[in-house]
């Protein structure tokens, strides 16, 4: 079953000057409910501004000429208000600093499930296993202006998983995270997919590790859909890859095509995978 | 004999007391060199290189910029010798448009009018930002206002330019557009310092890098030798891009251990293939 569905969504900024496109141009896209979706493209294609329209903020709070339909679980997403769609979409921006507002880490966390109505025994329990989850064990009481860029990044996470929304959307959140970081937060993503079966969406500007553990790929140019399917299927077709990266592992195998004709460039998502093929083809 | 141009002497840094972000540094940093500060979340990257333009004062030990202690410069002073590009754009956007963005450091630095113009429209374009040059910073996504902020610090052509995790929220075509005009910068013998995480950008373009953890240096050393030691790499929380750590699970069919780009990598293949038929 869809959990988002977008259909012939256009939408224009209020600030917009009439001579600017629309900031998104007919967008068409499907989300099962319990996949793992990564939505790609350049900076200022128009990601933010999709997501936005995801958790209702677009276009209650912003405003704005919005035509066509958006649907989080069925409801169309002009008909509820902002703070009811949060209780099934949880949001975490790509600027960490303007979503941290508390004294300490853990109060930070707190906070949002205290507004869920939860008891304190569930609010402490959700809390430290969130902190813990996310690497931050060791700063409970660290205020959220003290932590670095990559940490404030895990903190605003922790906060939307410690919710269990049913639709996690992640803008660019993971960026400022190092490779190793980075690899410990999807795979307790995936962990969440898999034991909540929560359906997640994240937003890239460059396909990285995030693509290994998605089944679901959209890439977006200028506001306009350019591509959406099965990561492996998208990357088999390199024409699709002029105006935006590949991942370098594919870029790499793309290369060595010439010299090993049999690699699957589509396959290369993950080292492991890459060193089993090339090993085969060093043999042969 | 040249000087270093950045010379760190057990600097330590604390923002609380006895909780220090950075303990006992010591470093050189040579004119003309790209030299990368890489190390995990938390690691005091950012803590060091704020010491650099005098946005921090040494809780002990001393930085010295060009021959001079810091502690006798004013941090204007030490910002015309150091640009630092900030991880979050809007720690330094202020302007009413893009344009302005840009010729406010210029102006500062006393540049003619004319002079002014020409750089800040050569240095928009050069970025790909010139459709945005009317337009409010804080009017754009993110990752355009991270260019922006880039270009607002590149346009005055520091003698020392620090950037920030600079490729972090830039899609590829903006990131070679920014590296292209770093690398022209060193070409030129300016100094650039790369704090990142992004281990193919250290990778690519640093010759050196200072690998922090904890709070301490770690190492100092030769890109190709950090990227070639994974008990170092894993003491201090990395992980080396994909390409690399491909070629060190190769290097039992005869990989080079220390490749560090797609061509290298490439290369290698076709010598092996080479070797086999």
């Amino acid at each position: 079953m869809a959990i988002i569905e977008v259909r012939g969504l256009s939408y224009r900024y209020p600030q917009a000057l009439d001579l600017q496109p629309p900031a998104l141009q007919e967008i068409d896209l499907t989300i099962e409910a319990g996949q793992i979706a990564v939505l790609a493209g350049a900076t200022g294609s128009g990601k933010t501004t999709l997501c936005l329209t995801l958790n209702g903020m677009i276009p209650h709070l912003v405003g704005g000429d919005l035509s066509g339909e958006v649907r989080i679980d069925g409801t169309d997403t002009s008909q509820i208000a902002p703070a009811d769609l949060a209780d099934v979409v949880g949001m975490v921006y790509q600027d960490a600093d303007s979503q941290l507002l508390s004294a300490s880490a853990a109060e930070e966390v707190a906070f949002g499930l205290e507004n869920l109505g939860l008891d304190r025994q569930e609010i402490s329990d959700r809390t430290s296993w969130v902190l813990d989850a996310v690497g931050l064990h060791d700063h409970w009481h660290v205020p959220p202006a003290q932590l670095s860029g990559g940490q404030k990044a895990r903190l605003t996470i922790a906060c939307a998983l410690a919710r269990r929304p049913r639709v996690l959307i992640l803008d660019e959140a993971l960026t400022s995270l190092d490779p190793a970081g980075r690899e410990a937060l999807l795979q307790l993503l995936r962990d969440i997919n898999r034991q909540q079966g929560t359906t997640v969406l994240m937003t890239v500007n460059k396909l990285d590790q995030e693509l290994a553990l998605a089944n679901r790929l959209i890439l977006i140019e200028s506001g306009r859909l350019l591509a959406q399917g099965e990561p492996r299927e998208l990357l088999s077709d390199p024409a699709l890859w002029s105006t935006f990266s590949a991942p370098t592992l594919v870029q790499l195998a793309w290369q060595l095509r010439k010299q090993l004709p049999a690699l699957q460039p589509a396959d290369w998502l993950d080292v492991a995978q890459a060193e089993r093929d090339l090993r085969g083809g060093l043999h042969a | 004999m040249p000087e270093p141009v950045i010379r760190l002497e057990a600097l330590s840094h604390a923002y609380e007391p006895q909780v220090p972000a950075i303990e006992a540094v010591t470093a050189e940093i040579w004119p003309g060199s790209i030299v990368g500060i890489i190390g995990h979340n938390g690691a005091g990257k950012t803590t060091l290189v704020k010491h650099l333009n005098g946005l921090l004062r040494p809780t002990s030990g001393t930085v010295w910029v060009d021959g001079q202690d810091s502690r006798t410069r004013t941090t204007a002073e030490l910002a015309r010798k150091v640009g630092l590009v900030f991880q979050n754009p809007d720690d330094q956007l202020f302007a009413g448009s893009c344009r302005e963005e840009l010729a406010f450091g210029l102006r500062n630095l006393g540049f003619k009018p004319d002079e002014i113009v020409r750089r800040s429209e050569a240095m928009l374009e050069q970025m790909g930002i010139e459709r945005w040059a009317d337009t409010p910073p804080a009017m754009l996504g993110y990752g355009q206002r991270r260019l922006v902020a880039l270009a607002s610090i590149l346009v005055m052509r520091p003698p020392v330019l620090v950037l920030d995790e600079p490729t972090a929220g830039l899609d590829a075509r903006s990131a070679s557009a920014l590296l292209a005009q770093v690398l022209s910068l060193a070409s030129s013998g300016h100094t650039i310092i790369l704090v990142t995480h992004d281990m193919a950008l250290a990778a690519e373009h640093c010759q050196r890098c200072l690998v922090m953890c904890r709070g301490r240096l770690l190492r100092d050393d030769a890109t190709r030798s950090i990227f070639s030691d994974n008990a170092l790499l894993a003491e201090a929380g990395l992980m080396a891009p994909p390409l690399i750590r491909l070629a060190r699970a190769l290097t039992d069919l005869g990989m080079p251990g220390d490749v560090l780009t797609n061509a290298e990598f490439s290369a290698a293949v076709t010598q092996l293939r080479g070797g086999t038929q």
